[in-house]
């Protein structure tokens, strides 16, 4: 069965409250996974210079249907659909709703690959997607 | 003092005590069906009719039974089974006949004929039952209580008809329901404050006090069973009617498709606000919102997605606004909220702006990508209207120059944007002229390639200077005309004239034109590249195209065929403002272009922006690998120029290397052989 990816990126509306930033998006991508393996959606969120970029892979309506639920989400802003496309199989099917921020792994180049990541989005929105799944295989076992 | 004395010395008072209860309730009981039947009409009438008739009469019936059975004399009692029946049935059927004439057209028959028949039967109840009660001993009545007590009975029946028949309040129902209880009482203790008996020595005891309350028992259960009867069967009736009203109540106050509120209910709701202001109501805003690019989705995609497209923005509407707003969709796509207590602008305008927001992110309805976007007008009641006509009016000015001002915006009114409009209007009316006398005058921008600096070629751009308000800048005036469907007939004026010039220069320097993506619609637009190269004599090869991503975006088929008939001909497309847009890359493939000019947003960041750096650094590679050239547009300082040049962009252009000048000017430059840039 065809699966539909969708590639989006938005600016963060979050506010260091009684939770750190970093706390609230972990709450968020541990969140997505719980409601994304009922959905039987994947994909990861990816959170850089104050950006999300998340990919989701899944049916073509529920894919349709969790973004939507996204896109009334007032903790971001400035939702950008960059892609969307049918592919064969499911590149992140491993991870209900992956997570890889900046400063997970300080030292590494962690910082630099996501960052790299975002230009890539305006120019080459395929390619920026197989550098995140690069990225996440490489960085596995460091990040939460 | 007779009548007070009779309650308190001849009765006993728990059964007086279960007769008042009896009374009241019963009272209160008839009062509503009373209410139903006088104002309820056709079959149902009959039944309600019945209905109130039976109960009523069972209640009055049970109320003075239970009150004789009470009645303490010193003489022997016995019952007539056959004459207490028959007190029970006049109630209920002259109760039933005074309803016929109650329910009459004629005011003056209902309440008099009515009352009077209801207040007379309730008296013939009470009497036919007084005889039933047979007492062993010298029975004397006393007629003039006799006849007050009728009296009263039928004032109050006439005074309770009179009320349920003027008003259909509750408070009403309860005040009838008060005067028939006051008919039922009054009747009872007159009648029997001129009721006397003397005991006879010798006879028989009758039935014994016991046997009394067991049977005051019974009747008040039966008469409290058709009493509850009657309630239920009101509720139940009441039940349905209240639904279904509700439902038809919604269903005319709420727009079909979307369930927001529809325009009545937005009229009647702001009337209300409005009017509530003078009396101490509190401020509030109203938000005017306007969908900006609909049409074209129930054009392209058809009605049944832009339906589907109409309940998200809908669902997304509500979002925005807070719990308790009222949101409404007051025309096709236009929607207005009103936000209450809302005194605020700042709170107002964050309303607004949530709005735009949650307007301005994508949808996918099955499959189709859909971009569209929202302006919102704010108007702040009272500050900017205490009428809803001025308070709509303001808040439409104010949407209607957020639409002009770049749209996918809000604006808070204030007296200055009328002045706006007016300078918009008079600017629509100037440029209606000036496209029927070509007015515009087109300037030249030259472009160098970046490596030896010497001129390729020259972009055509379009200059006005409108006679009241002076030099108008394209970015304000090409909305405008495209909104007034100018811009073809503008575009193509351009294109033949910079033609024309371009024929005149050395051969090596080649013209580029843009398109706007309304002419890139229009399936004339080969034909009149076609006709403007044949009338000029400009060899194809030397004219270029430039096309932006947002004319790509919702029509690419069309838009496809376009461009490639203009290919066919030998003229070059290229890709304007490249890296603002959607996304980009899939385009590259799909349409014939030549060349990527990279936006000047971009280019005035460099070199110290780190993001931009990497932007153009990755634009120029995918240039050289897709074998396209590049421009870097917006050049300003040395280091942008060097840095460019260092990525092996072909060409450049901006204010560093040239502004933009007339045509004979740019003849005299152009002639000039090799003109070298400051590196
Ligand atoms: C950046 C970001 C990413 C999100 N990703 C997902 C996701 O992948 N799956 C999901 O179900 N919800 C995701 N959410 C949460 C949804 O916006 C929404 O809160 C959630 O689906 C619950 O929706 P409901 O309140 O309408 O049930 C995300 C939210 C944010 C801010």
């Amino acid at each position: 069965m065809p699966i539909s990816r969708l590639l989006y990126s938005s600016v963060s509306r979050l506010e260091p409250g009684a939770l750190t930033i970093d706390r609230q998006i972990t709450r968020i991508a541990g969140e997505a996974a719980l409601l994304n393996e009922e959905a039987g959606i994947t994909g990861i969120l990816v959170f850089v210079e104050d950006q999300f970029i998340q990919i989701l892979e899944g049916e073509a309506e529920v894919v349709e249907e969790i973004f939507e639920r996204i896109c009334c989400d007032f903790r971001h802003a400035q939702v950008r659909l960059i892609d969307l496309v049918s592919v064969k199989e499911r590149l992140f099917d491993r991870w209900h709703m992956a997570r890889l921020c900046e400063g997970d792994d300080p030292g590494s180049s962690l910082d630099d690959d996501l960052r790299n990541i975002r230009y890539l989005l305006g120019v080459n929105a395929r390619v920026a997607v197989e550098r995140m799944h690069e990225t996440l295989l490489s960085y596995e076992e460091v990040v939460p | 003092m007779r009548i007070i004395g009779c309650i308190l010395y001849e009765h006993n008072l728990w059964f007086v005590l279960m007769a008042a209860l009896m009374c009241i309730a019963g009272s209160m009981v008839s009062a509503t069906l009373f209410r139903k039947t006088i104002t309820d009409k056709g079959e149902a009438w009959i039944h309600w009719c019945f209905l109130s008739a039976v109960t009523a009469g069972a209640a009055t019936w049970a109320t003075h039974f239970i009150a004789m059975l009470g009645y303490q004399t010193s003489a022997p009692v016995t019952l007539d089974g056959v004459l207490t029946v028959i007190s029970a049935l006049m109630a209920a059927g002259g109760i039933g006949i005074g309803l016929v004439l109650a329910s009459s057209t004629s005011p003056r028959i209902a309440s008099l004929a009515g009352g009077s028949t209801i207040g007379l039967a309730i008296g013939a109840m009470h009497y036919t039952g007084m005889f039933a009660y047979r007492v062993d001993g010298i029975v004397h009545w006393d007629w003039r209580y006799v006849m007050g007590s009728l009296a009263i009975a039928m004032g109050c029946s006439i005074a309770a008809i009179h009320l349920l028949r003027k008003n259909d309040t509750p408070y009403r129902t309860w005040q009838a329901g008060g005067l028939l209880c006051l008919a039922i009482v009054g009747l009872h203790f007159s009648g029997m404050a001129g009721f006397s008996v003397t005991a006879m020595a010798g006879y028989s005891q009758g039935a014994d006090s016991e046997a009394f309350a067991a049977m005051a028992a019974a009747i008040g259960m039966v008469a409290l069973l058709i009493v509850g009867t009657g309630i239920s069967t009101y509720l139940v009736e009441r039940r349905t009617t209240t639904e279904s009203e509700n439902r038809i109540a919604h269903i005319a106050m709420h727009d079909a498709l979307t369930n927001l509120a529809n325009r009545h209910q937005f009229t009647d709701a702001l009337r209300n606000e409005c009017n509530a202001l003078g009396d101490g109501g509190t401020p509030f805003a109203l938000l005017m919102v306007d969908l900006d690019r609909f049409k074209p989705i129930n054009d392209t995609l058809g009605h049944p997605i832009g339906d589907l497209v109409l309940q998200r923005i809908a669902n997304r509407l509500r979002l925005a606004a807070r719990d308790g707003d009222i949101v409404a969709r007051i025309g096709g796509d236009e929607f207005a909220i009103i936000a209450f207590g809302l005194g605020d602008p700042d709170a107002a305008t964050t309303v607004a702006e949530r709005v735009v927001e949650i307007l301005s992110r994508p949808m996918i309805i099955e499959g189709n990508v859909v971009e569209i976007s929202g302006s919102v007008g704010v108007g702040m009641a009272p500050d900017h209207g205490s009428d809803p006509d001025a308070l709509v009016q303001h808040a439409d000015i104010a949407l209607y120059s957020a639409k002009h001002g770049g749209k996918q915006t809000y604006r808070l009114f204030e007296p200055k944007l009328m002045e706006a409009i007016q300078r918009r209007r008079s600017l629509e009316a100037s440029l209606r002229r000036a496209s029927m006398r070509n007015e515009f005058r087109i300037v030249y921008q030259p472009v160098f390639s970046s490596a030896q600096g010497e001129i390729t070629g020259a972009e055509a751009l379009l200059r006005w200077t409108c006679p009241q308000h002076g030099e108008i800048s394209p970015t304000e005036f090409i909305p405008i005309a495209e909104e007034l469907g100018l811009v073809s007939r503008i575009g193509s004026d351009v294109l033949r004239r910079a033609c024309k010039d371009a024929a005149g220069w050395p051969e090596h320097i080649d013209l580029a034109v843009n398109v706007s993506p309304v002419q890139l619609l229009d399936p004339r637009l080969p034909q009149t590249v076609s006709q403007a190269l044949a009338d000029s004599g400009l060899a194809p090869e030397r004219l270029e195209l430039e096309i932006t991503e947002t004319a790509l975006l919702n029509n690419d088929e069309a838009a496809l065929r376009t461009l490639t008939h203009i290919r066919d001909q030998g003229v070059r497309i290229s890709l304007d403002d490249f890296g603002t847009g959607y996304s980009s890359l899939s385009y590259l493939h799909r349409f014939p272009i030549s060349r990527i000019k990279i936006d000047k947003s971009f280019v005035q960041k460099l070199p110290d922006d780190v993001g931009s750096a990497s932007i153009v650094r990755a634009i120029a590679q995918l240039g050289s690998s897709l074998s396209m050239k590049i421009t870097a547009e917006g050049i300003e300082t040395d280091s942008q120029l060097s840095f460019i040049q260092e990525q092996g962009c072909d060409e450049v252009q901006g204010f560093l290397t040239g502004r933009p000048i007339a045509a004979a000017d740019f003849l005299l430059l152009a002639g000039r052989t090799v003109q070298p840039v400051d590196a």
